[in-house]
């Protein structure tokens, strides 16, 4: 079609009267996300159009620059229209104060963002469509000139492919414009656009607030209809290609900044430029896997100093990502499992530590915090597969700038996202605080899980009993020790005065330990027991040692014909370390005395020793680096 | 001056950590008991050094093992050893200075027990610089001898935090012995080497601390805080052996 002198080129529905005075609050949320926001949004909205059928990378070109205003189609209309604007409230006066302003300027700013390798829409032909293979008309129209709800709309196409983008991108116009030029696989090129107003009154009629840069066509009756003008406007609003191209007049001065675009666009999409699926020209400097590193590590751009990085991360993420070897990670969200790859780093020159979550082909959603983790000194990059990136992607805010929960409807599967988000944190903070204590550990904790003790305490006793308190000032006594290891519990007296005095086993049962990965069901199961130092009788003669274990008190083990015996270190707080001393390091052989036969060593355990009359016995030949000094518990198997 | 003590159940209390961010703590009766401690000065000094570089760390090392031995080591013993003495001083009357130094004491409460109220053990930083001052301080009474031995302890921090760890090492003698053992035989760059070829040891096992261990493992334990210099460097150089086998730098030592 062609345009005629006097064709409407903007589109306004009537309404019976005005009920909102205030313009869409989308746009006061992305004004405030500033460039980055409006940088990401069409960005991913660029990656989410990619060709399917081929891997080349997505070719985002972003340009600024200034144009006529003459050479902007229809911009008279929208002058027109927002002279007949009437503020009811001072935040509204303001910005229509604003866009008054600035809307007769002679030369104006711009910037466009043009992509390629990508689909493009489909069916702009059609104008405004009900099919779902139309493209063009969901995202040109949204619901059109009947759409009940602004709001809906919005809440209807987020996270789809371009439709929240569009709103960024009127935040980003002073005076809320913005236009969309296509190129469709057949060559077809077609120009939308869309004007976020008011609600106003223009001759005397009432006109909702949105405004759709289309061609009004009457069909049967009294039925409109929007089509698309073809596209045959300034050299700023073509697109020869196939693609989408977007182009924002009217940009904010705040929004001008080519630093800032390059910068959001390497925080944001860094693993998909460097995983070739995204190259991004802005005006002359190129973006791709191989020039990012120059703008990351170029000081203009980035602080270079890792003890100042804490708020841009972008720097140690993408050397994280680059250099770190990935582990599998597992979480789950009480029903599903989802894999991601972590890329983890430690360097105790990291003020902050973060973890970026990203989607595989697409943005980073988050400088994730995690919960107690905040100034611990570690940098990850957290990538998501395709599955995953699904799940992701309904996790994320409306500005895409969170993992979160709160916005999903449905109760259970709001319960579930709160799950998967605290277990996200949990099994991060599992790895932190592991290299944390690897890297540290002079400030770690001791794992005492399993560790078996016996406390020889009667010493410490007599000592208290035989010595007086020392009072000092105040009358506070001294005489106060705490240990480190743990103390014994007391032992249930009523018990024991209820049974007559038994005496003392003197070996005694253990609860085997359940090992991960020796579950070799083949194997016969054992009872172990702790001897008492009672009976067993030790003797070390040059370089051998002779272990004798009197069982004939025992029932459980003085009728057994064969034993397998372990050691375990106790050291001088009477804490016992169960997988310290290895028998092989330190005996170069063990003989059975009952027998003479050199006994067989399998898992640090001594197999096979003969019991005869309720004795074993044993003879260690020491190696040189034996420590003589060494005090054991023994354990015996049978 | 006079320090109010805080009476029980001020440790991981969220009302108590919202009033020490609200600086309400000193205006409330309720968290106090009568008792009090007398101090003459209480300069202000790092507490918490577990973040930045190593040379840092050692100035803020420096820094405490300075105010702590000029000024909080002339209190008695009952109340620079005592933790009440300092969680009190802490959050009644150095707030501000926490908060200024450790912003995330802001971040919630696990920082504020872990930087404000942390148990006075061993991992205390406060814990460590008083007991390694009073060590230096009782048997060293030139200053110059005495700044010297706590550049020992903060260049060798890890077997100073082995030592202090095991109760039954934490005794002035045992430490200077180490101390001047490792300053002789310039060993503390071996002590905090990794061990290399010990896959069962774990992945980041320290030949200083598998030493200070194998002391703590050899019995009668009670004697090596007692033993002579000489003696005890026997052992130490038969210990390290186990652990570090580099030849040429131990007939360096030889």
């Amino acid at each position: 079609m062609s345009l005629s002198e006097n064709q409407q080129l903007w589109q306004f529905s009537p309404i019976p009267n005005i009920e909102e005075s205030n313009f869409n609050k989308y746009l006061e949320r992305f004004y405030n996300m500033g460039t980055s926001g409006l940088t990401r949004e069409n960005a991913q909205n660029s990656l989410d159009g990619r060709l399917l059928e081929n891997n080349d990378p997505v070719i985002l070109t972003i340009k600024t620059g200034t144009i006529s205003k003459d050479d902007i189609p229809g911009i008279e209309e929208v002058k027109n229209r927002i002279s007949c604007f009437h503020g009811r409230n001072s935040y509204t006066k303001e910005t229509i104060d604003h866009m008054r302003n600035k809307m007769n300027q002679e030369e104006v700013a711009y910037i466009s963002f043009e992509d390629s390798n990508t689909r493009g829409l489909k069916g702009a032909k059609n104008g405004q469509s009900e099919s779902k293979e139309d493209t063009w008309a969901i995202y040109a129209y949204n619901k059109g000139v009947h759409s009940e709800e602004e709001n809906k709309a919005f809440e209807n196409s987020r996270g789809g492919s371009h439709g929240v983008g569009k709103i960024a991108s009127n935040a980003a116009s002073d005076l809320h414009i913005m236009y969309f030029a296509n190129c469709d696989e057949d060559g077809n090129q077609h120009l939308g656009g869309t004007a976020q107003l008011l609600e106003h009154k223009y001759n005397d009629q009432c006109y909702r607030s949105t405004g759709y840069f289309a061609d009004l066509q009457t069909i049967e009756g009294n039925k409109t209809k929007f089509y698309p003008f073809e596209n045959k406007f300034h050299e700023v609003f073509q697109k020869n290609n196939r693609g989408l191209k977007i182009i924002i007049p009217f940009l904010r001065e705040q929004y001008n900044d080519e630093k800032e675009i390059i910068k959001s666009i390497c925080d944001s999409f860094f693993i998909s430029i460097l995983e070739k699926k995204l190259e991004v020209i802005v005006n002359d400097k190129k973006i791709d896997s191989k020039t990012i590193k120059d703008f990351v590590s170029n000081k203009d751009y980035y602080i270079q100093d890792i003890a100042e990085m804490k708020n841009e991360f972008t720097p140690l993420y993408i050397n994280t990502y680059l250099n770190e070897e990935p582990v599998p990670l597992k979480i789950s969200d009480g029903i599903n499992d989802y894999n991601f790859s972590l890329y983890f780093r430690y360097d105790s020159a990291i003020p902050k530590g973060r973890v970026a979550i990203v989607r595989t082909i697409g943005m980073k959603i988050e400088d994730k915090k995690i919960k107690n983790n905040v100034n611990k000194p570690f940098n990850a990059v957290l990538v998501a597969g395709s599955y995953e990136d699904g799940y992701l992607k309904s996790l994320e805010n409306e500005s895409h700038t969170e993992l979160a929960f709160e916005h999903i409807k449905d109760q259970r599967l709001q319960k579930n996202a709160k799950k998967f988000i605290n277990n996200l944190s949990k099994e991060i903070s599992k790895i932190i605080e592991e290299s944390i204590k690897k890297n540290n550990p002079t400030d770690g904790l001791m794992n005492t899980k399993d560790i078996l003790y016996v406390v020889e305490n009667q010493f410490k006793k007599d000592l208290t009993e035989a010595m007086g308190t020392v009072k000092i000032s105040k009358d506070k006594s001294i005489v106060k020790v705490t240990t480190d290891a743990p103390k014994k519990k007391k032992k249930n007296k009523k018990k024991s005065s209820d049974n007559p005095v038994k005496p003392r086993n003197p070996v005694k049962r253990v609860k085997p330990k359940v090992d991960i990965g020796e579950t070799n069901g083949t194997e016969e199961k054992l009872d172990k027991y702790s001897a008492h130092p009672d009976i067993v009788e030790r003797l070390i003669v040059g370089d051998n040692e002779f272990v004798i274990f009197d069982f004939t008190g025992s029932k459980e083990i003085s009728k057994e014909k064969l034993c397998n015996i372990s050691f375990s270190v106790i050291d001088g707080m009477g804490v016992e370390y169960p997988d310290e001393f290895k028998i092989n390091d330190n005996y170069s052989s063990v003989i059975d005395n009952t027998t003479g036969d050199q006994c067989k060593i399998e898992n640090n355990l001594i197999k096979d020793i003969e019991i005869k009359q309720g004795v074993a016995q044993l003879q260690l030949e020491l190696k040189n680096n034996f420590n003589r000094a060494l005090k054991f518990v023994y354990y015996v198997e049978v | 001056m006079e320090i109010k003590l805080l009476k029980k159940g001020y440790k991981n209390n969220e009302q108590f950590y919202k009033d020490f961010l609200e600086d309400q703590v000193k205006n409330k009766e309720e968290y106090f008991s009568d008792e009090v401690a007398f101090i003459d000065v209480t300069p202000d000094f790092p507490i918490y050094i577990a973040q930045g570089s190593e040379s840092t760390k050692s100035e803020l090392f420096h820094q405490a093992f300075d105010a702590i031995s000029d000024s909080y080591l002339h209190t008695n013993r009952d109340i620079h050893f005592d933790e009440l003495f300092w969680h009190s001083l802490l959050a009644v009357y150095k707030r501000d200075y926490l908060l200024e130094q450790y912003p995330q004491i802001n971040d919630g409460l696990n920082h504020f027990n872990n930087i404000v109220l942390k148990d006075f053990n061993w991992e205390n930083y406060i814990y460590k610089c008083v007991l390694g001052a009073q060590y230096i301080n009782d048997a060293i009474s030139d200053v110059s001898e005495r700044k010297r031995y706590y550049s020992l302890i903060i260049d060798n921090l890890d077997v100073f935090n082995y030592i202090i760890k095991y109760e039954i090492f934490r005794n002035d003698k045992f430490l200077i012995n180490i101390l001047d053992i490792i300053d002789e035989l310039k060993l503390s760059k071996v002590l905090k080497s990794k061990i290399t070829g010990r896959d069962d040891l774990g992945k980041d096992e320290r030949v200083g601390r598998r030493v200070i261990f194998e002391f703590n493992k050899s019995y009668p334990i009670i004697m090596s805080p007692m033993l002579e210099k000489d003696d005890l460097k026997e052992l130490f150089l038969q210990y390290l052996v186990y652990y570090y086998q580099d030849t040429k730098q131990l007939q360096l030592i030889e």
